[in-house]
């Protein structure tokens, strides 16, 4: 028993910094943005008034809103979809013999820890109309008839930051894949061959079971961090044209910074959060149906 | 036989093409990029491209001669390291207390990290922002350091319990038995052993500090105390968009994250197996 209580003395002296610092930023101000939620501040006004659930009533009534609930969904589950299957065959690739595969190893993992600033310049350079070269080399071959402002189209401006993204993130997912492989047993690969198994047979059968745990969480980790990610779209198109592009960060962004619409946000943000929660919750679930856990 | 030496060159030859591909891909871009930003202004503008005239680095003289590039790039750099060091402290505590003492509410806490990670950021920035104003903290790269190194802890600390909780705990106890407390079993004996788990920690915080803009342009306003980031990006959204000397800004931006995805790779690569496998 005292052994316990002496336990919770030093686990508290190691852990209270961090608690008290992630108060100060996290715990904190999430109170303050629930709280916010229920009124309606506004930088444009002086005094503020406690409304209750009206800023979520408005929020259900919002055309904007859905329309940016429904770009996000398509943007993050596209995207990660995206990163999943090119991060697959990148990682079963550079998984193989060859030369310099240690260096590829490492060239891939670029995009990734480049700033999302500088990918979008680069990005934005090579997508440009009509002077990019994307343009330059679609035209010069015959794809397309005459140049396209792919950003600044309605039709391709969501597509184009969703590629960006995944562009960038990819490489997580090659990391893990590739770790996950060098746990196969060499072994195995070995007897499969000897039993006459075909590549496919071989990846359904010994290589899918080993990544399918690390691939779960990591397509589970990589649709939180699209449903909530801000930069490329920010730094690409703002959301535009014509909100063609706008996701659910883009949309609370423009309703603090352009209409400075503090408490209407803050309602979008929670309402944000819980979406996320339920997707959290729901493959947690499915995975334990899945896995077995 | 022979069937079997084409098939093994087939295969040779396909696995060489298709990596020659990927590299094109993923960093054919960044090639490109730098090549560009040597050009010559006037070949840089010709339509169709064209092989460059002349090779020459006009267009980063440009960057410090018309912005206060250096200045940014001392903001930037001041910023990751203060906050590294600030947040490596408190993390390694947090995270070494998370994985060592059985306590109550260890699953509770760790719940909450992660939810802090699914909490859109963006419900956060007013209250950051007025409580950061009214503590003196505004247009202030010790704020932003502060802010930095708060902000990635949650992270950190979940990497660096995992690397706590692979340390052998029976060297620890045969320190307690030795009479060490607590606190100099940890900074004589642990802290020594996850010298990896720290690197790789700082790695994941650089690289994310580095590229962070939302709160270096919301909580900073003087240009003398502008970071990178935001520096790149009103050059990008300037009036007229200089995209050869852009480009040239961009490479010296991710320069320090090549170099150092260069060096580290080796802890870059474990951090994120280890990151992905624990979840």
């Amino acid at each position: 028993m005292k052994k316990i209580a002496s336990d919770t003395k030093s686990a508290l002296f190691f852990i209270l910094p961090a608690i008290i610092c992630l108060a100060f930023i996290y715990f904190f101000p999430i109170f303050l943005c629930f709280y916010q939620s229920l009124t309606d501040e506004s930088l444009l006004r002086e005094t503020s008034n406690f409304i209750g659930l009206n800023n979520y009533f408005r929020l259900l009534n919002d055309a904007d809103f859905y329309r940016a609930i429904n770009n996000t969904i398509i943007w993050a589950f596209t995207s990660s979809f995206l990163q999943a299957l090119i991060g697959l065959g990148i990682a079963l690739i550079l998984n193989q013999e060859f030369k310099g595969r240690t260096v590829s190893r490492v060239l891939v993992i670029l995009p990734w820890t480049t700033p999302i600033i500088v990918i979008c310049v680069l990005w934005a350079w090579l997508f440009a109309h009509p002077a990019g070269i994307i343009n330059y080399l679609l035209v010069a071959s015959g794809v397309i008839g005459q140049s396209i402002p792919w950003l600044a189209s309605k039709s391709y401006s969501l597509w184009i930051t969703c590629f960006v993204w995944t562009w960038s993130s990819t490489p997580l997912f090659v990391i893990a894949v590739l770790g996950a492989l060098q746990s196969v047993p060499p072994s195995l690969y070995d007897a499969a061959k000897v039993d006459g198994a075909n590549a496919f047979q071989i990846f359904r059968s010994i290589v899918l079971p080993h990544i399918l745990p690390v691939f779960s969480v990591m397509f589970t980790l990589r649709l939180i961090a699209s449903f909530n990610h801000f930069s490329t779209i920010f730094f690409l198109t703002e959301g535009g044209p014509a909100g063609s592009s706008e996701t659910m960060p883009i949309f609370i962004f423009r309703r603090f910074w352009k209409e400075y619409d503090l408490g209407y946000a803050a309602a979008a943000s929670i309402t944000n959060m819980a979406l996320m929660y339920i997707i959290w919750s729901s493959y947690s679930f499915l995975r334990g149906k899945l896995l077995g856990e | 036989m022979a069937n079997k030496l084409f098939k093994h060159y087939a295969y040779k030859i396909m696995i060489y093409f298709l990596v020659i591909v990927i590299l094109l891909y993923m960093v054919g871009p960044f090639v490109y990029m730098i090549f560009a930003s040597l050009y010559d202004k006037r070949s840089f503008w010709t339509w169709p491209p064209k092989w460059p005239d002349e090779i020459t680095i006009s267009a980063y003289d440009w960057i410090f001669k018309y912005t206060n590039f250096t200045t940014y790039y001392i903001n930037s750099l001041l910023v990751a390291f203060v906050s590294m060091i600030i947040n490596l402290f408190i993390s390694s505590l947090a995270g070494y207390g998370l994985a060592r003492f059985k306590w109550r509410l260890n699953d509770l806490i760790m719940k909450i990290i992660i939810f802090t990670y699914i909490f859109p950021f963006f419900g956060l920035i007013i209250p950051i922002f007025r409580l950061f104003y009214n503590l003196g903290l505004y247009d202030s790269l010790f704020g932003l350091s502060i802010l930095y190194a708060i902000f990635n802890m949650p992270f950190n600390i979940i990497i660096l319990s995992g690397f706590f909780q692979m340390f052998p705990k029976e060297i620890e106890e045969a320190a307690k038995v030795d009479g060490a407390s607590n606190i100099m079993t940890f900074l004589k004996i642990v802290m020594p052993n996850i010298v990896p788990g720290i690197i790789t920690a700082a790695l994941f915080h650089y690289i994310w500090c580095w590229g962070e803009y939302y709160f270096a342009a919301i909580l900073i306003s003087k240009d003398a105390l502008r970071t990178l980031p935001p520096a790149l990006y009103s050059l990008m959204r300037g009036e007229t968009v200089f995209y050869r000397e852009l480009l040239a800004a961009a490479s010296m931006v991710a320069f320090p994250a090549l170099i150092i995805t260069l060096l580290t790779q080796k802890f870059l690569i474990k951090g994120l197996t280890a990151g992905a496998i624990k979840g």
